[in-house]
């Protein structure tokens, strides 16, 4: 059986396909099967066209090195386990406080498919930055997390011996740039590692901050029917997991039991892939609360759209609307979901579903956290329509607390007008006004924003929201901040280039 | 009646059990009884750049020492305050052994405190780095030089500048060098397993 495991960050994303151990799944039935064996690894990175890939060795390696970089980085004590070109596919080289060289060399091709098996690859060369240095080293954490995927690799931390260690100044000195030692080595081994370089060059990275053109899934195979739906290949990255913020506090609590698990891809048929699902749905149901605030369902609306909107890819094989019932934390994470009819059932592989359900190993559940329940279509013409299963009992409002003063709101909202004025230009190509609310902080610095009609979900993509948004949190489907008071707009954009910011006034 | 008896410490683990917590972090190989110094230096200095970020930081400190029942290790203001000068650059140095209990006490708030303020941590790197792109002076960032200013101020009143080891901070732009790695580190401590990352780490080159 074919298995998948996806560990989603806003910079980079590791993709594991594997096959379980037969002789173990046949004693344990299990949701969520052990992927004992390695088929092929993918590591996306935001701003790299070319993800890495490879096989079991290329893996483990970057595991570890990434493991003995991340050390480094925390103690500034050279970890030799990160550097080790003649052992190590991938290793790390500090450039200077805030940029990190990945650098792989690649396994060597066999060499039937080679011409001339003496040529050696050049190796791939990825300069991050420490944001996306921290979120390759997080994947790989979460990956160690989960006990369910290679569980005999696991996160081995171990000071580095005395025999490595620097100067017990080394804290502040590289404050100063970095220790002479490492250096003049990465210097040694940058160097060493354009000597047999031919002319191919390998893919370089490109060093624009725009995180988002690479897609964690093959491109899509058909373009969507419905011209309204902008193409999925211009989604963002998924990020799937809440940021780490979201760990709840207490460490210690258990696993819950009622919780469901799968990430199976593609399972022999679909129907027993569904049934562990359905039941787990509806067992969560009788014992956790539901969750019926309006003002919340609504915000829960919107993490449920973004999370599966940029996932659902392949949008034009389906021949009947598809309609599941689908149940999801008060941190926005599907914890299970129900196929209502009977397409829904026989083609959950064809959605983003099976692959959104969260990953037990990114953050402890609570028990008896209450749950939301949405009603979600895709419809066979490309279009994605989420509401709450019972609809809205109330007028939602904006969750948080928010920035009243007057005057600081009147400052505010013409600041976010001349932003947005300013990275607005261009022939506008929809027809109708596109409305959305906004939220800033008391800097103006924006911290959320919602479409607030379809044609705003069809043609975000040609106003700076999205740009604003993510060059601040990195992804364009990050949950919004709302720890910090907010003052919150409605802005419309209209055919004719005409922009208009005024003070939010609720929902309509 | 031996059944109830047999029950009991469970009921009430005794006095000098640690909490379970501070499980999560496993005991260093190290012959010496306190904290090598470069951890007593690194526990205080990733302190500091969390106070720098939030106004009221090491009051959070406290504050959560309450939470994660640390209370019995952090017992007060100058209980923690005679923790952190056991750092060997401060101003008020003492020379008090920080024991590994203590440490890792510090290390498991000091994560707690960087998760909470995980998106702060995100934005101020990613604005830093493309400031540094653009070759812009990272104090022209509001909420940067915010940072970049209480830390150099926290670091200024509190640590001895005629430590040989703190000649090379001389300047404003190389304290702010180490604001920013700080930054990075508290970025990394907000992980999965960062709070184990950021303790072994504290350990390199000594074992």
């Amino acid at each position: 059986m074919n298995i998948q495991r996806k560990y989603s960050l806003p910079n980079c994303t590791l993709l594991l396909e594997g096959l379980s151990d037969v002789t173990k799944v046949a004693q344990f039935q299990e949701l969520r099967p052990e992927l004992s064996i390695l088929v092929n690894a993918e590591c996306y990175i935001s701003g790299c066209n070319q993800p890495l890939v490879g096989g079991r060795e290329f893996f483990e390696s970057l595991v570890r090195t990434v493991s003995a970089y991340a050390q480094e980085f925390l103690s500034n004590v050279h970890n030799p386990q990160a550097h080790n070109r003649e052992s190590e596919l991938v290793e790390l080289q500090k450039i200077d406080s805030n940029r990190h060289r990945l650098i792989v060399h690649l396994e060597p091709i066999s060499a039937g498919v080679q011409s001339n098996p003496h040529i050696k690859h050049p190796p791939i060369q990825i300069d991050l930055n420490t944001v996306q240095l921290f979120d390759l080293v997080e994947a790989v954490d979460q990956f160690f997390a989960d006990t369910q995927t290679l569980p005999e690799l696991s996160l081995e931390l171990q000071p580095v011996t005395r025999r490595y260690g620097n100067t017990s100044q080394a804290v502040i000195r590289q404050a100063v740039p970095v220790t002479l030692g490492v250096s003049s080595l990465a210097v040694a081994a940058v160097a060493f590692s354009l000597i047999p370089a031919p002319p191919v060059r390998p893919p370089q990275p490109r060093t624009e901050v725009q995180t988002n053109s690479t897609a964690p899934s093959p491109p899509p195979t058909a373009t969507p029917l419905a011209a309204v739906t902008p193409p999925p290949t211009a989604t963002p990255l998924v990020a799937v997991t809440p940021p780490p913020t979201a760990t709840p506090l207490a460490s210690v609590t258990t696993p819950p039991t009622a919780t469901p698990l799968a990430a199976v891809t593609p399972p022999p048929t679909a129907t027993p892939n569904a049934t562990p699902t359905i039941t787990d749905l509806e067992t969560l149901l009788h014992r956790v609360p539901e969750i019926t605030d309006a003002s919340q369902l609504r915000a829960l609306n919107r993490q449920v759209y973004n999370q599966i909107h940029p996932a659902w890819t392949s949008r034009s094989v389906l021949k009947q609307d598809l309609i599941y019932r689908v149940g999801v934390a008060a941190d926005g994470s599907i914890v299970g979901y129900k196929a209502v009819n009977r397409e829904a059932n026989q083609a959950v592989e064809q959605t983003p579903l099976p692959n959104l359900l969260y990953n037990p190993a990114n953050r402890e559940r609570t028990p008896n956290e209450p749950i939301a329940q949405f009603r979600v279509v895709f419809t066979k013409r490309g279009i994605l329509e989420i509401s709450p299963w019972r609809g809205y009992t109330a007028i939602p409002h904006v969750l948080g607390t928010k920035i009243t003063d007057a005057h600081l709101v009147r400052d505010l909202n013409q600041k976010l007008y001349s932003t947005i004025r300013q990275s607005w230009g261009g022939k506008p190509t929809f027809t109708r006004d596109l409305k959305y609310r906004v939220a800033v902080n008391k800097d103006g610095v924006i911290a959320d924003y919602e479409p607030l009609n379809q044609s705003a979900f069809d043609y975000f993509r040609e106003t700076p929201l999205p740009k604003m948004f993510q060059s601040v949190y990195g992804s364009n489907v990050a949950a919004p901040d709302n720890q910090e008071p907010l003052a919150h707009f409605q802005v419309v954009f209209k055919p004719s280039g005409a922009l208009e910011v005024t003070p939010w006034h609720g929902y309509q | 009646m031996n059944l109830s008896a047999s029950l009991t410490p469970f009921n009430s683990p005794p006095a000098e059990t640690l909490p379970m917590i501070l499980d999560t972090l496993p005991e260093p190989a190290i012959s010496s009884h306190g904290c090598p110094r470069r951890a007593r230096l690194q526990i205080d200095l990733i302190l500091l750049a969390i106070e720098a970020l939030e106004l009221g930081g090491s009051e959070a400190v406290l504050t959560f020492a309450q939470e994660l029942d640390l209370k019995e290790i952090i017992k007060n203001r100058v209980n923690l305050w005679r923790m952190r000068a056991s750092n060997p650059l401060r101003r008020a140095h003492i020379r008090r052994p920080l024991s590994i209990t203590e440490a890792k006490a510090l290390v498991v708030i000091a994560c707690y405190l960087a998760r909470r303020l995980t998106v702060v941590i995100r934005q101020l790197l990613m604005i830093a780095q493309q400031m540094d792109e653009k070759q812009i002076p990272l104090e022209q960032n509001l909420r940067l030089s915010n940072y970049l200013e209480r830390f150099r101020a926290h670091f200024k009143s509190r640590m001895n500048p005629r430590r040989s080891a703190l000649l090379a901070l001389n300047s404003d732009e190389k304290l702010n060098e180490l604001a920013i790695h700080l930054l990075g580190q508290l970025l990394f401590c907000t992980g999965t397993a960062g709070m184990q990352r950021l303790w072994i780490g504290l350990f390199d080159g000594e074992v």
